[in-house]
C-alpha cells in the first residue's frame, strides 16, 4: 500500500493556541473519565466499595447501630480512604510508569493542568463511586432510616467532604513520591489507626477525626467513638467542614505548586 | 547584512546525571534545518539528549535551547514541537483516530480540524483505514509505531524529535516511514532522529551526531566524519584478473601507502588522499588492461565510520 | 543440514542440585526486599507488636534489679500473667499479616509479569522449589515481626528471674513461640502469596492482598456485635434488655448465661462471636492461646479456628501450585 500524502502544511499564523489552563484541564478530565469508567481499577474499586452494601444485606439486623457500624467502622474508615487511595494516588506517576505521560507533556497543555484534570476525574468518579455505596448501604438495611435521624444527612455529608480531604492528601503523597500508593496504604491504615489511640489534641491530626466528630453527636450508639474522642470531645460541624475543605484544597494546591518542578520518570529509563 | 539565523536546537555544556550514572557529558552541539540522525550504541545517551530537548527532565548543568526557548516547563513551545517517544505506549483503551485527535486536541485544535488532521497524518503513516475502528491495545507493534509517529506529525510541526522510530516495523514500513521523514524534511520540518541501528540511518540521511558513552563524538556528514578521520586510511577493495601485477603497478603512485593481496583475487589498497586513488586506479586499470570485475570501499559507510571512532 | 532435520534437543542433565534449591529462590526475593520501607515496617512493627509487653518486664524486674525491694504488684501481675505471651503474639499477628503483604504480595506477580517465573522454572528447578522458596522468603519477614522479638523476651525474663525453676515451668513458651511464628508464616505466606498471584503487577498483588486483609478486618469490627461480640457496647446493651424481658426461667438463665459469658475472666469471649472469626489475626490468636495453654471459650463444638488457620492458607497455596504450574518445563 503507498501511503497518501502528509496533512497540509499550516499557512503561518493558523497555528493555534494553546489551550487555557481550563480547556486542557476539561479535555484531560473527559478522556480521563472515559477510560476510568471503563477501566480495570474502577471495576475494583465498585467491588470493593459494594461490600458495604452486600453486608448491609446479607445481616439484616433492624439495630440501627449496625447501619451505624457500617458507616463509621467500614465506610468511612476503610472504604472511603481506600477508594480515594485507589483513583488518587497515582495521578502522574501510573502514566509515568505506563510511559504515556510523555504525551501529555510534549502537548502545550501545562503539567498543572493536565493534574488538575485528572483530580477532577478521580473526584467525579470517586464522588459517584462512595455515594452509590452508602445510598445501597442505607436502601438495602433492615433499618428504618427514620430510626437514625439526623445521623443519616451527618453521613453524606462526611462522603461529600470526606473523600476530597482523602484525595487532597494522596494526590499529595502521589506527587512527592513514586510508591504514592504505598504512602496512601500507610497513611490510611497505619498512621490514621494509630492517631485514633493518641489521647487528647493529637487526634486532630487525622482525617478520621473530622469525620467522626461529624457523625458522634447523631449516632445512637456512642460505642464505636470510644477511641476516637478519648479525653478530647468532638469539634463543632462548622469547624470539621471548614478543615476537610481546606486539606482537600490545600493537597491539591501544593500538588500543583510541586508538578512543574518535578521529572516524572518511569522507574528504569535511563541512558 | 542580516545576522545568520539562530540555530533551531541548541546544547550548550549541558550535562546529565541520573544519581550517580552520568548519561550525558558536557554535550555542546548546535543544529539547523533539515533532517539528522542521532546514532549511538545502548546507553549512548541517545534518549537522555532527546529527553531534554523535549523538556522531560532539566539537564543536571548546562542549557537546552529549541526554537530559542528553553523546553523545561515551556509547554507554549509544543505548539512548533512533534515527539515520538521510544516507549511502546499508548492509550490501550482508544482507537487511531481517538488517540491522535485527542492529542491534537490538546494541541489546542478544534474538533474538526483535529479529526481531519489526525486521519492524514495516520495515512500517511501507512496505518490501514481498516484498522482505525480497533482499539490500538489490539494493534502490532508495527501499527502502533505508525501511531505514534502519527501523533508526532499531525499538527505540522517545526521540530520534530523522533526517538528509535523505525524500531518493530517491517522492511516496507521502515522504506515507507524513510520516505515520510524526507518529505517532511523537504518541506521545512527539522527532524531529529535517533537510531542506534547504522544501516537504517544511513539509508534515511547522511547528517549524523554520533554518541558514544555519553560524550558527543562527532559530527556532520559521513562523508565529513570519515574525511576527518586522517589516522584511519581508506581501503578501496579491487577484485581483477591479475591481482599481483596490479598491485605492483599501484605501489608506485604516490597516493598510494600500502596494498594487501587478499586471496580471490581481491587486493586490498589503502591510501591518505582518496581523491588522488580513485583516478590512480581507474588510470592503471585501463592503461594495464586489467579485467576488473568489483570494486568498492568498505570503509565509505556509517558503520566503518562508528567502527573508527568509538575504537579506543 | 536441512533444517528439517534439527530439532529441540531435551535437557538430559542431572535435574535438580540438591534439596536446597529452594533457597536460591528464597534468596533472591530476601536480597530484592531490603528496601527502605522494609525497614521501617520492622521498626513499627516491634514498636506496635511487642513494646508494651517489653516496658512491663522492665518495668517489673529493672526496679528489683536496681536493688528496690518493693515489688510493683501491678508490673509484676502483668509481667506473670499466662496471657503475657500470647498476647504479645496476638498483637504481632496483624503486624505479621502487613509485613508479608509488603514483602511477598507482590513476588509472584512480579515473576509473572517480567518473565522471571519462565527464567527459574526453565533452569533444574521444580515447582516445589520455587513455592517453598517463596514461602521461606515471606516466613523469614514473619518470624522477624513474631519469633525474633518474643524469644528475646523470653531471654530478658528468664536472665532477671535467674532461677532455674522459673525456666523449667516456663520452658514451653519458647516451643509454643516457635509454633505459633511457623503457623503464621504458614499462613501470611500462604494467603500472600495465593492472593497475590492473581494480579500480573506487584502494586495490584498488594492491593489485593491489603484490601482482603483489612475488608475481612473490618468488616469484623462490623458484624462480629450482632453475633455477640461483647468488645462492643452492643452485647451489654442486649443481654440487659433480654434480662428486663425475661418471662420464663429458662430465658432468664440464657440471659445469664449470656452475661457469665460476657465477664469471661481471660477477657476474650469475644472469640466465640460467629463473625469474629473473619479477622485473620483473630482466628490465628484462638489458635495461639490453644499453644500456650490458655484456650479461648468457643460455642463451636469443634475447633473452627484451626481449621480455617490451616485450611485457608493450604487452600491458597494450592491456587499458587496451579498457577505456576502452566509454565513449568522440569519435572
Amino acid at each position: 500500500m503507498t501511503p497518501s500524502p502528509l496533512p497540509p502544511p499550516l499557512p503561518p499564523g493558523e497555528r493555534p493556541e494553546a489551550p487555557t489552563v481550563a480547556e486542557g484541564a476539561g479535555q484531560i478530565l473527559v478522556r480521563q473519565l472515559a477510560a476510568s469508567l471503563r477501566g480495570k481499577r474502577f471495576l475494583v474499586t465498585c467491588a470493593l466499595a459494594g461490600l458495604a452494601p452486600l453486608l448491609s444485606l446479607l445481616v439484616r439486623d433492624p439495630d440501627p447501630v449496625v447501619l451505624e457500624r457500617l458507616v463509621v467502622l467500614l465506610l468511612l474508615p476503610f472504604l472511603l480512604p481506600l477508594v480515594a487511595v485507589s483513583l488518587g494516588s497515582g495521578l502522574l506517576y501510573d502514566e509515568a510508569e505506563e510511559g504515556t505521560l510523555t504525551f501529555l507533556f510534549a502537548t502545550p497543555v501545562s503539567k498543572s493542568a493536565v493534574v488538575l484534570g485528572k483530580w477532577a476525574a478521580a473526584l467525579v468518579s470517586g464522588w459517584a463511586v462512595g455515594f452509590v455505596s452508602l445510598g445501597l448501604t442505607f436502601a438495602f438495611s433492615a433499618t428504618p432510616l427514620e430510626d437514625l435521624g439526623p445521623f443519616v444527612r451527618a453521613s453524606w455529608l462526611a462522603v461529600l467532604l470526606g473523600f476530597p480531604a482523602y484525595l487532597g492528601v494522596f494526590t499529595l503523597l502521589g506527587t512527592l513520591f513514586r510508591r504514592g500508593f504505598l504512602a496512601g496504604l500507610i497513611y490510611a491504615y497505619g498512621y490514621e489507626l494509630v492517631v485514633w489511640v493518641f489521647p487528647g489534641s493529637a487526634k486532630r491530626l487525622s482525617l478520621g477525626y473530622f469525620l467522626r466528630s461529624l457523625l458522634e453527636p447523631h449516632a445512637p450508639d456512642k460505642e464505636p467513638f470510644e477511641g476516637a474522642f478519648y479525653l478530647q470531645p468532638p469539634d463543632p460541624e462548622g469547624v470539621c467542614i471548614i478543615v476537610l475543605l481546606s486539606v482537600a484544597l490545600l493537597g491539591l494546591a501544593i500538588s500543583l505548586a510541586i508538578v512543574p518542578r518535578k521529572e516524572f520518570r518511569a522507574r528504569n529509563v535511563q541512558g | 547584512m542580516t545576522p545568520p539565523a539562530p540555530p533551531l536546537l541548541e546544547v550548550r555544556g549541558c550535562s546529565r546525571w541520573y544519581g550517580p550514572v552520568i548519561a550525558l557529558n558536557s554535550m555542546n552541539l548546535a543544529l539547523g534545518p533539515g533532517l539528522t540522525a542521532l546514532v549511538g550504541p545502548n546507553g549512548a545517551g541517545k534518549s537522555t539528549l532527546l529527553r531534554l530537548l523535549t523538556g522531560e527532565i532539566r539537564p543536571s548543568a548546562g542549557r537546552v535551547l529549541v526554537l530559542g526557548e528553553d523546553p523545561w516547563n515551556n509547554p507554549g513551545l509544543f505548539r512548533r514541537v512533534g515527539y515520538c517517544p521510544e516507549q511502546d505506549a499508548l492509550y490501550e483503551e482508544m482507537d487511531a483516530p481517538g488517540f491522535v485527535s485527542y492529542m491534537m486536541r490538546l494541541r489546542g485544535f478544534d474538533p474538526a480540524a483535529a479529526r481531519t488532521r489526525s486521519e492524514a497524518a495516520l495515512a500517511a503513516c501507512g496505518l490501514p483505514a481498516e484498522a482505525w475502528g480497533r482499539k490500538v491495545g489490539g494493534y502490532s507493534k508495527g501499527m502502533r509505531q505508525r501511531v505514534r509517529i502519527a501523533q508526532a506529525v499531525a499538527h505540522d510541526p517545526e521540530v520534530l524529535f523522533l526517538d528509535e522510530p523505525l524500531t518493530g516495523l517491517d522492511p516496507v514500513g521502515r522504506r515507507e516511514l524513510r520516505t515520510l521523514f524526507r518529505s517532511l524534511a523537504e518541506r521545512g520540518t527539522s527532524i531529529l532522529l535517533s537510531s542506534h541501528v547504522l544501516h537504517e540511518v544511513e539509508a534515511t540521511t547522511d547528517r549524523i551526531l554520533l554518541l558514544h558513552r555519553s560524550r558527543l563524538l562527532a559530527e556532520g556528514t559521513v562523508q565529513e566524519i570519515r574525511d576527518l578521520l586522517d589516522e584511519h586510511p581508506r581501503s578501496v577493495e579491487v577484485s581483477c584478473d591479475r591481482p599481483r601485477d596490479l598491485a605492483r603497478s599501484l605501489l608506485a603512485h604516490a597516493a598510494v601507502e600500502g596494498v594487501r593481496v587478499a586471496g580471490d583475487g581481491t587486493i586490498v589498497v589503502q591510501s591518505r588522499d582518496p581523491a588522488a586513488l580513485y583516478p590512480a586506479i581507474v588510470r592503471t586499470v585501463v592503461e594495464e588492461g586489467h579485467a576488473v570485475t568489483r570494486m568498492e570501499s568498505p570503509d565509505d559507510d556509517l558503520e566503518a565510520v562508528f567502527r573508527y571512532l568509538v575504537r579506543g | 543440514m536441512p533444517i528439517l532435520e534439527q530439532g529441540y534437543e531435551p535437557y538430559r542433565g542431572p535435574v535438580g542440585g540438591g534439596r536446597g534449591n529452594f533457597l536460591a529462590i528464597a534468596g533472591a526475593a530476601l536480597r530484592r526486599n531490603r528496601r527502605w520501607y522494609a525497614w521501617v515496617l520492622l521498626l513499627l512493627s516491634l514498636l506496635f507488636g511487642s513494646a508494651k509487653e517489653y516496658f512491663l518486664v522492665l518495668a517489673c524486674y529493672v526496679p528489683r534489679a536496681l536493688g528496690f525491694t518493693d515489688d510493683n504488684p501491678f508490673f509484676t501481675a502483668f509481667a506473670n500473667h499466662p496471657n503475657l505471651y500470647p498476647d504479645m503474639m496476638a498483637t504481632q499477628t496483624f503486624w505479621a499479616l502487613v509485613m508479608a503483604i509488603t514483602v511477598g504480595a507482590g513476588e509472584i506477580a512480579e515473576d509473572l509479569r517480567t518473565g522471571a517465573l519462565v527464567f527459574y522454572l526453565g533452569r533444574p528447578l521444580t515447582r516445589l522449589d520455587y513455592v517453598l522458596g517463596k514461602v521461606v522468603s515471606v516466613s523469614v519477614a514473619v518470624l522477624l515481626v513474631t519469633l525474633l522479638p518474643t524469644l528475646l523476651l523470653f531471654t530478658v525474663q528468664a536472665v532477671f528471674e535467674g532461677r532455674w525453676e522459673w525456666l523449667a515451668e516456663h520452658a514451653a513458651i519458647p516451643f509454643a513461640a516457635l509454633g505459633y511464628s511457623l503457623l503464621v508464616s504458614l499462613f501470611a505466606s500462604g494467603f500472600v502469596l495465593g492472593v497475590g498471584a492473581v494480579a500480573r503487577r506487584r502494586r495490584w498483588a498488594t492491593v489485593a492482598s491489603a484490601a482482603v486483609l483489612l475488608g475481612l478486618w473490618f468488616t469484623a469490627l462490623v458484624v462480629a456485635p450482632p453475633t455477640g461480640w461483647t468488645g462492643s457496647g452492643m452485647e451489654e446493651r442486649r443481654i440487659k434488655q433480654a434480662l428486663a424481658e425475661a418471662r420464663t426461667e429458662e430465658e432468664t438463665k440464657a440471659a445469664l448465661k449470656r452475661l457469665s459469658d460476657s465477664l469471661d475472666p481471660i477477657g476474650s469471649a469475644s472469640e466465640r462471636a460467629e463473625w469474629r472469626a473473619l479477622a485473620p489475626d483473630s482466628t490465628l490468636a484462638a489458635c495461639g492461646r490453644d499453644l500456650f495453654g490458655t484456650p479461648v471459650p468457643s460455642n463451636f463444638p469443634w475447633k473452627r479456628h484451626w481449621v480455617l488457620a490451616l485450611g485457608v492458607p493450604l487452600a491458597l497455596l494450592g491456587v499458587l501450585w496451579r498457577r505456576v504450574r502452566a509454565v513449568e518445563i522440569v519435572s
